[in-house]
């Protein structure tokens, strides 16, 4: 068992008071950066606050780094300055493009996996790291669609990505399960490629079936295989490692979550266990 | 093989449910129209319609969201 292993939650309002009253069963924060851009001062200075007494680390959710298009200037400056105001451990965002030709998607859409738009992503990256002082975590998307103009497989983009990109990646297992069941992938035969080393945060979530594909909605509890991946990943993952469970509505009792977290923990220390077994018959 | 105009093209078809019925009723054209690469003309040919509506429909969803979201998280603190 790794003891410097954590558990924690998704920041979010609706939360606040069964997150606060449990601290001591929650060993670090993340919360949504896009949320405080525009906050009223009083706002920020809470997560401050918070961030003093806790670990806490950003999220990032509409810079579109994954994109031919370089990122806002003004949405990154706005990055950098909360990420001087809170402190914040550390912060993240995904590998998608939101918004093109000045339209706003909405959400994180999955960019065509290929060799430029590797190298427009790691560009975009550099220019974050660039503003904010700080390398972001890059995290995996989910899609119920296979990105048109893709022409080398989700393993080996993100191998190429998370190998380069200096702040390493953020693995979302469930953004994994939902693509290897909508794409019919082996997920496995991806976390054995991609480089399992460069992962310091795990986010684990919910999401439903729509027909024949999963939707990472967030809105449900982590199913099974997401658990079993996660101590498959301890095995292989020697560093710490960081899991946060991700809940964005359709809230139940907070000791649902925290049981959630415990059954994350159970799967990690399982994975743990095992790695000093096969490292024992070496 | 990814360009802005590309992005762009794609942005279009999951926010815009006209450009999207022109696609899916004559794709070539569609993209041709868009000045895509053959390359990126050739990608468009086989995309399931099925998923690009599911796509469509969730980042609706999620736009929709947002838009609650945004109109009453800071009200309180506007009324001080």
């Amino acid at each position: 068992m790794n003891t410097q292993d954590r558990f924690g939650l998704g920041w979010r309002d609706d939360l606040a008071a069964g997150i606060l009253s449990n601290l001591h069963r929650i060993d670090a924060l993340e919360v949504i950066a896009d949320d405080y851009f525009d906050a009223p001062s009083k706002k920020v200075r809470a997560i401050r606050d918070l961030a003093q007494q806790h670990p806490v680390m950003l999220h990032a959710v509409s810079l579109g780094l994954a994109s031919t298009i370089a990122p806002d200037r003004k949405r990154l400056a706005q990055m950098a300055k909360l990420i001087d105001k809170v402190n914040p451990e550390s912060w993240s965002e995904h590998l998608a493009f939101v918004r093109a030709g000045g339209i706003e998607i909405g959400h994180m859409a999955s960019p065509p996996r290929n060799a430029t738009s590797i190298d427009a992503t790691l560009a975009n990256i550099a220019a974050a790291t660039k503003t904010t002082g700080v390398a972001p975590a890059m995290e995996n998307v989910a899609s119920v669609i296979d990105p048109p103009g893709s022409n080398i497989s989700e393993a080996a983009w993100l191998s190429s990505v998370a190998t380069t990109s200096p702040g390493g990646l953020l693995l979302d297992l469930h953004n994994i399960h939902t693509n290897s069941v909508n794409f019919g992938y082996d997920p496995y035969a991806l976390l054995s490629t991609i480089p399992l080393h460069r992962v310091k945060t795990i986010h684990i979530a919910g999401g439903k079936w729509i027909g024949k594909r999963i939707l990472d909605d967030h809105l449900h509890p982590v199913p099974d295989p997401v658990y079993a991946m996660l101590a498959f990943v301890a095995v292989r993952a020697t560093q710490p490692l960081t899991v946060i469970l991700e809940r964005d509505g359709a809230y139940p009792p907070i000791a649902d979550l925290l049981a959630e977290l415990d059954r994350a923990r159970l799967a990690v220390n399982q994975g743990r266990e095992a790695a000093t077994h096969e490292y024992a018959r070496v | 093989m990814s360009t802005p105009e590309f992005e762009s093209f794609l942005a279009r078809l999951y926010t815009d449910p006209e450009a999207r019925a022109r696609f899916l009723n004559n794709r070539i054209a569609e993209a041709q129209s868009a000045n895509l690469t053959p390359d990126q003309i050739a990608s468009l040919e086989h995309l399931d319609a099925d998923a690009l509506e599911a796509a469509a429909h969730s980042f609706t969803r999620k736009r929709q969201h947002k838009l609650q979201h945004a109109k009453r998280r800071w009200f309180p603190f506007r009324l001080k």
